[in-house]
Formats: structure tokens, C-alpha cells, sequence
């Protein structure tokens, strides 16, 4: 079995948003669209922080499909688009997608963004890996770990862009891998665990 | 009996609506869903709770016609071609709610050629074309000549009931099952749809009957309305109760859902909720409980009208509140998708916590649905009912069955 | 998939940017009826089956010191990746979310189209188009008739560092304003010890080094959002031990991620290195073996005139100390003694009457001099609590291997910039910071180490006729707007009339009384509407042929190739400096192209790192090469040499002595400092920072980076409700000099009294003014005996904020 994945230290996170971009170059994601949102925890705004000053604090959480072994969204698809597929990942088969939004409202961590409309795109054209399908209005997207990249062996472009090399991509079922010994060897967790959908996206410090 | 001209004014008003929600559903379908206050936030708005608001609408009718025949309340017996008339009309519309809602139809028949079982949505599909079917055939053999038609009423009411209970839990699972959001994921959800039906659906039920004799259409008697007022009293108790209980288990621990809550109780969707509460349950509750204001016809209509809305109202807190708060919360939130967020400049495409209001594309459509379903009532009432004496049995009201076959 | 649903390998169905009335529009042209649409500049994709797909590789802009160089996938001829090039060593495989903003940034409707000329009054960005030829023949006859009316020296030119413009400067013989940059204050200060060839300031080795320390004083500096290269490092370091700990007035980004945070008050930084120096002083922490055999603490001076004790006398402070040697007092001998004798054993803490003359070593002197800065004092003057100063310095002075790091833009930004430097660089050395085997120890601005001091290779200068060359700015100018510039004739490039100076008015205002402006820039910047005439240079991803320019840094040698023919009628600006060549009579001194200048460049280098490397290396590399010989971390003064007056590192700043800073004495800033009277008036401290979205200007009109940012003056939520503001409020801030507005938002992050505001913001992007109208340019007496010459002190401002 494969189960591709990410582990994120979050120590090492800036929250510069880099990820955030490298995920909407790399997938053609329209303008008002995020796949991958890197939140400013409990604050407003992003130069927000926790506390009084000088007592403050301030952390960062990159959020995007956590491609979750129990998958809610995949549960509740009407029709099957939503499939967790051979190495592990949550993808949709835009074919298939009705448009109706269960996912995303069965999705804990907002981690779906919905064609409203006909994408709008600054530049008005499509950007991004050249197999990356495009999707028309009436579907929803999300983050596919770089489906198209990680199939021709590289890793997801936020990985490959990360500036503080917090990100790191691997095969969970591989005890050698990487991420298999980060998970191991750090404090690592998934968020909401008591949604029990066993994310495969794993955060550390 | 000829057509009057107020019927002719008043379907001609409901038509031309009607059209004007065509209008702006194939706007919608030009544009995307963008063109509804819907977003990446609040994913499901103004079509989802009329949806939740028409199958629940829908039980009532079915749920008074088939205890008629199941539990032999005679009385009811009198009123059961209308309801089930009421109940056809109102699925038809809450299906036509969720096709509406969807962002690619085009691709619907997916769900046919490969429906995933695990899917609320999909039992629920089943459910309400299953529902569809029996109302349509208990219509027919209601007004069928053929003998025995009676004993098949009878047959068909025996499923009809418990189907429609499932329609109503089906229909909350597909809230109730998602872990996912606080104010949805609850065991209470199927029973509070399943009385939130009856209420609002008797409620409906009595004001088209009292339509229906005012237009003189087709006549009921004062105590078999003070009769289903008194049922319908019963019905806000338990709907009251439910709400009571569910609140009560939210706010008890101080915990997540506590803050829900206090959405509910004094966040965005406060008004909604206390509107629900006081003329949704309390009000009509005061009036229906004495039975000499179950008397008074008015009384009775305004307090119909008072849980009707009511109901309306808590499907809308109970469907948007889950909404408000992201579970993974944080500047700058959610990237909001919505048209006009597509086009902003700037930061204004982010929403801490989301928010949700109709746009007139929506508001348009929604209205142009309800005319068509209040126009199919007035002329399947028209064609089943006007010839009907007020004394005779539906299932005796022998015309009309190709009529209700168009339905 | 259904048929709505394709890869982008099939159709696009979109046409490229429709608004080409509102880029139009955007560049306030009047009357424009010819201007080029973008219909015109990119064919149609319909007809195309299957989409040509290649990659190109450039350099990107490099302000913010980090030298990324790129991997772009161009598709029908439109950019649509951009991501790291392969470089060989893969820490260098770097791209932030800039450069990835590139992908909308390079296509902006804010990009200059068309050479445009001046209509309205000067400074209302009122244009008609103009053709290239109108431009340029234009700018060269007022180019010659200001030399031949005014000299050469009224020409000045304000060339950007991410400007790719070669030969301009030479070519217009004119003054280069302001020289060499503006981010001088520290290294003002700290530079001139060390004979940091950059004088900026720059550290003395890399960042890379910071695994190998233990602890780590990073002073004012926000590294993980300016030079986000470095932050792998800085997590490197982290994760290997060494304490980080950040201070700032606010808790920037890097505060966040650090050990520890420690604020302080914004301009003090004087005060805290002279506290820390005391400490060192007074319980002993310095490393006296060190400073006895490498630095001028030894070195006599004689009391009554400040002047260091020479074997001879002295004509120029300046003379080598091999030439004539500075004295020292022998321990052994019991004597004077030249510094550089065999064996000489000086003596640190000494004074001695000689002749009737008074002499004391500078060490003493310093001991002196630093009884006015007790830690309780600094405490006070910093808002730092005594025992945290005696914690960080003791941690900082005997927990090394330690680094003291600090940055550009914050405390460098104050009047007293210089004296924090100098003081920098005193304590550095007290604790044996420079030149040291032992890896982890140093000092400086770690953020500019890939910008031009490691890394870098000296590429062969193509020659021009010798009477081409820059002319040397009149003495008495500090400030390119001082009546004593002479300056008539403006070439602005990059943006530079809001970045370069405070006090916007005042720039305005002098803009309007120049007898030509030429704007030479990429994007709609501000300065634009200052122009006469304006030119459209092509972005750092076009090229008008296969090979770009060579850039020497961050350890490789970096190419610049096409990836893009040059959009709209922009123009590289190696074809301009062409263009301008043959109008002003050197069309022959040029080279004819581009991928000629790069071969002379490298085949000509005599810089060894270099020699050897041809242009075919680079285009079989994709467009790096590393540079021979570079060392795994890059270290300055190995051995223990300076290329100072002494040879040693010189504390004693004998230039200064009638200035009174031969030795550091605090200096409160201009006018944020405490018991200012303004502040009955203008009571806030006014900060522009810098951010991880933008680099100064460029970039503010990219709008994937836009959904992030938008302008807002972030304060203290207490200062906010003293003048009854919300967040979101619109604002504005203002001082004698002037005022801006936009909206305000609360932040703890932001120290109580003071506001902060990211730097370079557009007017069109505020909701009333440009962030300079309000800053500082009080221009500090000392500056014209510094070697960089005076600060712009940008954040040593006051201001009041009030409801819009």
C-alpha cells in the first residue's frame, strides 16, 4: 500500500504564504479560490496576535485537504467523484461531481472550494501544470497533493517551494521514509482528531 | 363551477411569477451558482432550507390522510384528498429545491449510473421519488372508480405513513450525519424533522383547507379543523420539547456546542431562532391549546400562519448557524469563491467567519417555485376537488385521476 | 469526464486579458487612440491543437538580497510556471511567494506599454504615446543641451539595484544619487573598523555559520519576512541549540520564530550596545588576548586633541599603519613601542604622561568614555529590564560561539544610526567576534551576505571610452534635492522618487523645479507621473534575444535567458543603453548584443572563482554555474586581516574626533526620542516595515500578493482606543510634514506609542497620500564625514493619527 502524505513543522512555519501561492500557480486555481490557506491562529487579522504586549504570541497553521483515511466528504458524495485513490490521496473526479456540496459541508476543515461561477483568472488564462484538468463551474476542488506532480515522482509543489523546508512528503507506509520517521521521532498530531478522520496530513514540532 | 376571475387573477399573478423564477434559474444556470449569496463559507443558503422547509411541509398532508386509513380516524378520512393533494405539490417542490441547488444537473444521472449507497443525499433522492410515487398512486386510487380502489388506499396508506416518517429522517440525516458541523451532528435531528413536518405541514394543511372553503372549493367542517388545530397544538409541544432538549445538550457541557448556541441564541442567526421560538412555538402553542380558541377559525389561521413561518425560520437558524464559525478558525479565514469575491481586488475575498444573505436571483427563484407549487395546488384542487360534496369520502370523489397522473 | 471538462493540454477557451481599456485607462494616457491592445501582442489560442510547452531561465529581481534564480514553463508563449531552477547545491533552490506572483505580476495591467510623453503639469501622470524614437531623441537632446548648459554634473541618475541598466550612468556622465544605496546607517558605523569593503554593514560570514553558535542577538532585524532565503538557516540554527534571541520594538515575524523575544524602544539601539559594552567591560567578559593582539585597543591617544600616537607625524589620519606606526606602551619593555614590532606585548588599560601630553590607550579611553552608559542607564534609555541585559549580554559574552546580528530599515533607519554601528561593531570585538577560526562567531547584517559580499565574483567590465564615467557628486550635497547638488536632469529608475528619500513633499516640490525627468521603469510606479518622458522596460523575463544578462552572486554564476519575447512595446534595458549610445556619439563603444557583452564578461574575468566558466557552460547548466574555489561557509577577515589604516580592526574613530564619536556617545534620534516636545503634538513613533509581500515598491500591484495585503497603519489597540478607532477605520497620520490615509488595524504586535506601516505602498493603493509625505529627512551634520554620508532617517518620526 502507499499512502502519500505531508507533515508540516509548524515550528518552522513563517506563515509567508509561499505554500499558498506555489498551490494556486501550480493548479490553475482561479482568483477568489485558495486550496491552501496558511491561518493566523485565533486572530483576526494576519498581524494579529495572542495576548497583551509584550506577552504575545503568535502561530501559523497551513491548512488544505488532509486527505484523511476515514474521508467525510468522500463519505457523503452522492456520486462517487469524491474516491480515495490507489497512493492514498482524496481526489475528485470532476466528471462525476453534481455540484451539490455535500463534501463541502461534510468537510471539517473547509478544505473545499466550490466553482461558483465560471473561473476567473488574473491572467486571463490558464496557468500551471499542463495535466492539471481544468474545471469548469459546478464543481468543487481541492487540494489533490499535486496529483499531477506526484505521479511523475516529484513532490507536491508547496513542498517544493517551502522556504523553511517545514514541509516534508512521503509514503506513511513506508518505515523508511521520511515522513514515517519524522511522524516517529517528533511531536506530531492531526488536526481535529475528534472528527476521527485519521488525516493523513500530519503537523509537528 | 366556472373559473372565476379572481382565480384567473390569481393564476395569472402565480404564472407570471412562476416564469419570472424559470427566468432567473436559467440566469442561474448561464452564470453558476455564483449568481446566490452562497460562497466557499456557506456552501448551501436560501434553496437548501426551502428544501428542508417543503419536504417537511409535504409530511403533514400525507402523514393526516394515511392515519386516516391506518389508525381509522374517520374524520380525517374527509380531508385526506386535499392533504395528499398538498403533500404531492410540496415534494414536487422541495425536489425541485435540491435540482435547483445543484451546480452541475447536467451531470446528474451520475447518481444513476453510479450512486455511492453511502451517500445521504442519494437515500434521500430514493426516498423522496419513492415518496412522489406513493402520493401519486394514493391519489389515483383515491379517486379511482375501479372497485377496490379502496382497499388499495388502504394498502397504500399502510406504506405511505412510514415512508413519509422516513422522507423526514432522511432528509435530517443528511444534516445529522455531518460530524462535521456542531448544531447538525445529532440523534435528535431525524425525530425534530419528523415533528417540525407535522407541525408546519397540519399547519399548511389547515390553511389550505380553510382556502379551500373559503374559495368554495371544497367544504370542511369548523370541528374537524378544531380538531386537527388541537393536533397540531400537540405536534408544537413536541416540536418545543425537542428544540428544549437539543439546546439543552448543547449549552450543558460550556463546550463547542455552547458556542453554537450562542450563535443561535445571540449571534447572526438569533433572530431567526427567537423568532422561531416565540411565534413559531409559544404563540400558537397559547392559542391552540384552549379549545374554545381552536373554535375560532381566525384564531386557528393565524396561528397556522404562526407556525408555518415558524418552522420556516428554524430551518433557516438550523441550517446556517453550523456555518458561521469555520472549525479551523483563523485570520485572514476563508477564501469566500462568491462572484463578486472572484472579481474583488484585494483582501476583501476573505471571510473570518461566514456569512450568507439571498441575492434576488434566488429570492426570485424560490418564488417563482412556491407560485408554481401554490398554482399546481389551485388547479389539482380545481380538477380533484370542486366537484366533491363536502359529505363524501375523498376516495368517493370519483373524477379527476388522469388529472392527478399529470402531476 | 464530460466534455465541459478538459486538461489544459486541450483548448483554452479564455482570451488573454480583455481590460486592455482599463491597462489604458490604469496608465492615464489622454488621447492614446493608438495604443497597442493586447489583442495585438499575443496571437489567439484557438487554432492551437496541441499547446507548445518549453522552459526558460532568469534571475528574478534581487532587492531583497536573495538572488533566486528560476525554472519557467512557457506555454503558447504565456508564463505559466515559475518555480526553483535545479542548482547544484540544492539549498539554493529557493522561490518565495513573489516570485511565484510573477506568474500575474509580469502581465499587470499596471506594466508600461508604450513610451509616453508629458502633457499635464509635471507630477499628474498626464500622458499622450509617444514612438520610441520621439522618446529617445528627445531625452538626447535634452541630454546635451543640460551638459552643454549646466556640465555634466547636473545629469543625476537614481539607478535601482534590480535595474539591469549597464552603461547609462557612464554614458550620461551625470551624477549617480544617491551612490551606492541607502541602507548606510549601520554600516556607517560599524564598516569602517572592519574595512567591510561593502560599507553597508555586511556580516562577517554567512548565515550558514549560524548552526555553529550558540547564541544569537538578532537586533531589529525581521530576516524570515526580507530575505527569506535565510530562513532555513535561521531554523537550522535554531534546531541545532543555539538561542535566537530577536530584539525588536514589535513582534515581527522573526520575533515570533526566535527563542526569545525582548522589545525595546524603537532608536535606542545605541543605548543597548553601549549598555552591553559596559557589562562586558565591567565584569571582564572581554577576550583581552584578542583585543591586544587585533584590534587598536592598544593604540595611544593622546588626550588633549583625540589624535592616535604615531611613530611620525601624521599628515593624514589616513596613512597606512605599516607606513607610519600607531604607538602602543610595551608590558615587557616598560615603553612606547610601534604596534607592529616583533614581540611587542601592549598594554590594554593604560594611560602615561609623555612630554607634558597626556596619552591614554583607547581601551582606557573606552573604559572612560563607557562610565556614562551604565546597564541601569541603557535599561532605562531601551525599556529593556537590567537583569534581561545583563542575561543576554552575559549569554552573548560567555556563551558563544555567539552571532550579533542586525538589519536594514529599523534602528538603521535613525539619525543615530552610525553610532549604533559603531558601537556594534565595539562590542563584536570585545568579545573576539572577527577573524577567529572557531566557526560561529561574527557580526553584521546577515540579510545582504548574498547581495555582494560572499558569493560573489568579479565578471570582466566591458570598457567604455575613457571620458565615459560618472561624475563625483559636489561635496556639500547629502541629499540629492540640497540646492548644492546642481542636479537638473532626472533618470529615475525603479520606482526610486518615493523609495530614496523622506519627506515627500519636499520631493515633490523640488521634482516640479527639474528642467527634465526621465523615468525608466517596468511597472506604473509612482515616480511615473513625475516623468517627461517614460520608458517601458521589459520585465527580468524578457529578453529580445536567447541570452539576458550575467549576474555573479549567491556562489554561482547566474544567467539570465529569454522566456519571454519582450510584451507590449517594451524594451530591455540593454537596448536602450544601445539606443541612448548612438544618439549621444558612442554607437560603436557598445557591445552589438547582449550574448556578446556575456562572453566578454566571462571570457575576459581574471577574478579566479570565475576564469574558466564560458557562456556555453551556463546554457548546458540552464543558467548556473557555481563559482570556483567557494569555501563550504564563507568567513571575512581569515587570518586576522583587515584591510583597515592599522591592518588591525581600528575602534578608534580618529575622523570623528571632532564630532565627539571617535568613541561611540549615545545620541537620542532626531526626533522619536522620549521627552521630545513634539510629542505633546505628534505623539506616535512611526515605523515603516518591510514585508515578506513586497520588495519596496515592486510587486504592489501583483494581485495574487494583493488578496493578502492591503494597506492599513497597524497600532496598539490601546493607542486605537485612546483616539476612538476600530479596526478598519480609515485614518489619517500626520505631522508638520505632512499626512497620509488608510485604514488602521489593531495589533498587540505593534509596541504601545508607536504605529507601523509596510513601506513602498503606491498612492493609487492608498486612500489619500504616499507613506513619505510624514517621514523624516532631518539630515544629520556628521553625515558628510561618514563613509557612506548621511542616513535617511525614514522611521525617526513623529505623528498623530486621527478618524479620516
Amino acid at each position: 500500500m502507499t499512502r502519500l502524505a505531508i507533515a508540516i513543522n509548524l515550528d518552522r512555519c513563517t506563515g509567508c504564504n509561499t505554500c499558498a501561492m506555489a498551490c494556486k500557480m501550480q493548479n490553475n486555481v482561479p482568483m477568489g479560490m485558495a486550496w491552501n490557506r496558511v491561518l493566523n491562529e485565533d486572530c483576526e487579522f494576519e498581524v494579529g496576535v495572542r495576548g497583551v504586549y509584550p506577552n504575545i504570541s503568535r502561530s501559523h497553521l497551513p491548512v488544505a485537504c488532509q486527505h484523511c483515511e476515514n474521508p467525510a466528504c468522500m463519505r457523503v458524495c452522492p456520486t462517487g467523484a469524491t474516491y480515495k485513490d490507489e497512493k492514498g490521496r482524496v481526489e475528485i473526479d470532476y466528471g462525476k461531481c453534481i455540484g451539490c456540496r455535500m463534501c463541502m459541508a461534510a468537510c471539517p476543515y473547509n478544505a473545499r472550494v466550490f466553482n461558483w461561477n465560471e473561473p476567473v483568472r488574473d491572467p486571463d488564462f490558464n496557468y500551471g501544470d499542463k495535466d492539471v484538468p481544468v474545471r469548469p463551474k459546478g464543481v468543487a476542488e481541492k487540494c489533490t497533493l499535486c496529483k499531477e506532480r506526484t505521479d511523475r515522482g516529484d513532490e507536491p509543489m508547496c513542498v517544493r517551494c517551502c522556504l523553511s523546508k517545514a514541509r516534508v512528503f512521503g509514503d506513511l507506509d513506508d518505515p523508511e521514509s521520511e515522513i514515517s520517521t519524522v511522524l516517529r521521532e517528533r511531536n506530531a498530531g492531526v488536526l481535529l482528531e475528534e472528527q476521527g478522520t485519521r488525516p493523513q496530513v500530519h503537523y509537528f514540532n | 363551477m366556472g373559473t372565476s376571475t379572481k382565480f384567473k387573477v390569481v393564476a395569472g399573478v402565480l404564472g407570471a411569477l412562476t416564469v419570472a423564477g424559470i427566468a432567473a434559474w436559467i440566469y442561474q444556470l448561464m452564470n453558476g451558482l455564483g449568481v446566490t449569496g452562497m460562497n466557499n463559507g456557506t456552501s448551501w443558503g436560501l434553496y437548501i432550507t426551502c428544501f428542508m422547509f417543503f419536504v417537511g411541509l409535504s409530511a403533514g398532508g400525507l402523514i393526516v390522510a394515511s392515519s386516516a386509513s391506518v389508525f381509522h380516524v374517520a374524520e380525517y378520512k374527509k380531508v385526506a384528498l386535499p392533504a395528499v393533494i398538498l403533500s404531492t405539490v410540496c415534494i414536487c417542490c422541495a425536489g425541485m429545491f435540491v435540482l435547483i441547488d445543484l451546480g452541475g444537473i447536467g451531470r446528474v444521472w451520475r447518481i444513476v449510473t453510479g450512486p455511492n449507497p453511502a451517500s445521504p443525499l442519494f437515500w434521500d433522492i430514493c426516498v423522496i421519488t419513492l415518496y412522489l410515487v406513493i402520493n401519486v398512486v394514493y391519489l389515483y386510487f383515491m379517486k379511482s372508480k375501479k372497485p377496490g380502489a379502496q382497499d388499495k388506499v388502504a394498502i397504500v396508506s399502510r406504506f405511505a405513513l412510514p415512508v413519509a416518517i422516513l422522507v423526514h429522517s432522511v432528509t435530517a440525516w443528511i444534516f445529522g450525519l455531518e460530524m462535521a458541523k456542531e448544531g447538525w451532528y445529532s440523534a435528535i435531528m431525524a425525530p425534530l424533522f419528523v415533528v417540525s413536518a407535522m407541525d408546519s405541514g397540519l399547519a399548511l394543511l389547515l390553511l389550505s383547507l380553510m382556502g379551500l372553503n373559503k374559495s368554495g372549493t371544497f367544504k370542511v367542517e369548523k370541528k374537524l379543523i378544531s380538531n386537527l388545530a388541537g393536533l397540531l397544538a400537540a405536534c408544537i409541544a413536541v416540536d418545543g420539547f425537542f428544540v428544549g432538549c437539543e439546546a439543552l445538550t448543547m449549552a450543558y457541557p460550556g463546550a463547542a456546542g455552547a458556542e453554537t448556541l450562542a450563535i443561535m441564541a445571540t449571534g447572526v442567526t438569533a433572530p431567526f431562532f427567537w423568532f422561531e421560538i416565540i411565534v413559531g412555538v409559544l404563540i400558537p402553542f397559547c392559542i391552540l391549546v384552549f379549545a374554545r380558541n381552536r373554535a375560532r377559525m381566525g384564531l386557528v389561521a393565524a396561528a397556522s400562519v404562526c407556525v408555518v413561518m415558524g418552522v420556516f425560520f428554524k430551518r433557516v437558524w438550523l441550517l446556517l448557524t453550523s456555518f458561521v464559525v469555520p472549525n479551523v478558525a483563523g485570520a485572514p479565514g476563508i477564501m469566500s469563491g462568491s462572484s463578486s469575491a472572484a472579481h474583488a481586488g484585494g483582501v476583501d475575498v476573505w471571510a473570518i467567519t461566514s456569512s450568507y444573505a439571498p441575492t434576488w436571483v434566488e429570492i426570485t427563484v424560490a418564488v417563482g417555485v412556491v407560485s408554481l407549487g401554490v398554482l399546481a395546488f389551485m388547479l389539482l384542487s380545481k380538477k380533484l376537488l370542486s366537484k366533491a360534496p363536502q359529505s363524501v369520502s375523498a376516495g368517493e370523489a370519483a373524477e379527476g385521476g388522469i388529472a392527478a397522473k399529470a402531476v | 469526464m464530460s466534455e465541459a471538462i478538459g486538461s489544459q493540454s486541450g483548448l483554452t477557451r479564455r482570451s488573454f486579458i480583455k481590460a486592455a481599456g482599463v491597462a489604458a485607462g490604469a496608465l492615464g494616457l489622454v488621447g492614446a487612440a493608438g495604443m497597442t491592445t493586447a489583442d495585438g501582442w499575443l496571437a489567439p489560442t484557438e487554432a492551437h491543437a496541441a499547446p507548445e510547452e518549453h522552459c526558460g531561465y532568469t534571475f528574478h529581481y534581487r532587492h531583497c538580497q536573495c538572488n533566486c534564480h528560476l525554472k519557467c514553463t512557457v506555454r503558447d508563449g504565456r508564463m505559466v510556471l515559475v518555480e526553483p531552477n535545479d542548482w547544484p547545491d540544492k539549498r539554493n533552490e529557493t522561490i518565495c511567494l513573489k516570485g511565484i506572483s510573477e506568474i500575474q505580476h509580469t502581465y499587470s495591467e499596471e506594466r508600461l506599454q508604450v513610451p509616453l510623453k508629458r502633457v499635464g503639469e509635471r507630477g499628474t501622470g498626464e500622458f499622450v504615446e509617444i514612438t520610441w524614437d520621439e522618446a529617445l531623441d528627445t531625452i538626447a537632446d535634452k541630454v546635451k543641451e543640460t551638459q552643454e548648459k549646466y556640465g555634466v554634473g547636473a545629469i543625476a541618475i537614481q539607478t535601482a539595484v534590480d535595474s539591469l541598466t549597464t552603461f547609462l550612468p557612464q554614458l550620461l556622465k551625470g551624477q549617480e544619487k544617491p551612490h551606492r544605496g541607502i541602507d548606510i546607517g549601520m554600516g556607517n558605523g560599524f564598516s569602517p573598523a572592519l574595512a567591510e569593503s561593502g560599507q553597508q554593514g555586511a556580516s562577517s560570514n554567512e548565515v550558514t555559520d549560524w548552526k555553529n553558535a550558540k547564541t544569537i542577538l538578532n537586533v531589529g532585524c525581521n530576516m524570515l519576512e526580507t530575505c527569506m532565503v535565510t530562513a532555513q538557516y535561521f531554523f537550522e540554527a535554531k534546531e541545532a541549540g543555539a538561542e535566537i534571541i530577536t530584539l525588536d520594538p514589535n513582534f515581527c515575524t522573526t520575533a515570533e520564530k526566535s527563542s526569545r523575544w525582548i522589545p525595546m524602544v524603537a532608536g535606542t539601539d545605541p543605548a543597548l550596545y553601549l549598555g552591553m559594552i559596559s557589562l562586558i567591560l565591567d565584569n571582564e567578559w572581554y577576550n583581552a588576548p584578542y583585543l591586544k593582539a587585533n584590534t587598536s585597543m592598544p593604540f595611544l591617544v593622546k588626550r588633549s586633541d583625540g589624535s592616535l600616537l604615531r611613530k611620525g607625524p601624521v599628515d593624514d589620519v589616513k596613512q597606512a599603519g605599516s607606513d607610519n606606526p600607531f604607538m602602543v606602551w610595551d608590558e615587557s619593555a616598560g615603553a612606547l613601542a610601534a604596534y607592529n614590532e616583533a614581540d611587542v606585548d601592549p598594554v590594554l588599560d593604560f594611560e602615561t604622561c609623555i612630554d607634558g601630553e597626556e596619552y591614554a590607550t583607547v581601551f582606557k579611553l573606552l573604559r572612560e568614555n563607557q562610565s556614562q552608559y551604565p546597564s541601569s542607564w541603557a535599561a532605562e534609555i531601551t525599556g529593556i529590564d537590567e537583569s534581561v541585559l545583563i542575561e543576554i549580554t552575559d549569554k552573548y559574552a560567555n556563551n558563544g560561539p555567539s552571532i550579533l546580528s542586525f538589519g536594514f530599515g529599523g534602528g538603521e533607519k535613525f539619525y543615530n544610526a552610525d553610532v549604533a554601528g559603531h558601537a556594534a561593531v565595539l562590542l563584536a570585538t570585545l568579545v573576539g567576534s572577527f577573524g577567529t577560526d572557531i566557526p560561529g562567531w561574527g557580526a553584521g547584517a546577515y540579510v545582504n551576505a548574498y547581495q555582494k559580499i560572499f558569493g560573489a565574483g568579479k565578471l570582466a567590465s566591458w570598457p567604455l571610452p575613457s571620458e565615459c564615467k560618472t561624475a563625483p557628486a559636489p561635496k556639500a550635497s547629502v541629499d540629492y534635492r540640497d540646492e548644492e547638488s546642481g542636479i537638473r536632469f532626472m533618470w529615475v529608475q525603479n520606482g526610486a522618487f518615493q523609495q530614496i528619500a523622506g519627506n515627500q513633499n519636499r520631493t515633490n516640490e523640488w521634482a516640479k523645479s527639474l528642467d527634465f525627468v526621465v523615468v525608466q521603469d517596468i511597472w506604473h510606479t509612482p515616480s511615473v507621473d513625475w516623468a517627461d518622458i517614460v520608458l517601458p522596460v521589459c520585465s527580468h523575463f524578457e529578453v529580445d534575444e536567447e541570452i539576458g544578462f550575467l549576474r555573479a552572486l549567491r556562489g554561482h554564476v547566474l544567467l539570465q535567458q529569454k522566456v519571454l519575447d519582450p510584451l507590449f512595446e517594451s524594451k530591455t534595458d540593454f537596448w536602450i543603453d544601445r539606443e541612448m549610445a548612438k544618439r549621444l556619439g558612442y554607437g560603436d563603444a557598445l557591445p552589438k548584443s547582449q550574448e556578446e557583452l556575456a562572453r566578454f564578461q566571462l571570457d575576459k574575468a581574471t577574478d579566479k572563482a570565475i576564469v574558466g566558466i564560458t557562456l556555453d557552460d551556463l546554457l548546458a547548466n540552464n543558467g548556473v554555474v557555481a563559482l570556483k574555489n567557494q569555501p563550504d561557509i564563507a568567513r571575512s577577515y581569515s587570518g586576522q586581516t583587515y584591510k583597515t589604516t592599522s591592518g588591525k580592526i581600528d575602534l578608534y574613530y580618529e575622523n570623528l574626533v571632532s564630532y565627539g564619536q571617535a568613541l561611540p556617545q549615545y545620541e537620542a534620534p532626531n526626533e522619536a526620542y522620549e521627552d521630545n516636545s513634539l510629542r505633546d503634538e505628534y505623539p506616535l513613533v512611526m515605523t515603516q516595515r518591510r514585508s515578506k509581500y513586497f520588495i519596496h515598491q515592486n510587486f504592489m500591484d501583483a494581485t495574487w500578493l494583493r488578496q493578502h495585503y492591503e494597506p492599513t497603519l497597524e497600532m496598539n489597540p490601546s493607542d486605537m482606543a485612546a483616539r476612538g478607532l476600530e479596526s478598519g477605520d480609515v485614518v489619517e497620520a500626520f505631522n508638520d510634514r505632512g499626512s497620509f490615509q488608510c485604514a488602521c488595524v489593531a495589533t498587540e504586535a505593534v509596541r504601545p506609542g508607536t504605529a507601523a506601516i509596510v513601506e513602498g505602498i503606491w498612492d493609487k493603493y492608498m486612500d489619500a497620500g504616499n507613506v513619505q509625505n510624514v517621514t523624516n529627512d532631518a539630515v544629520n551634520p556628521r553625515g558628510k564625514a561618514l563613509a557612506k554620508g548621511r542616513v535617511t532617517p525614514f522611521n525617526d518620526t513623529l505623528i498623530e493619527v486621527k478618524k479620516a
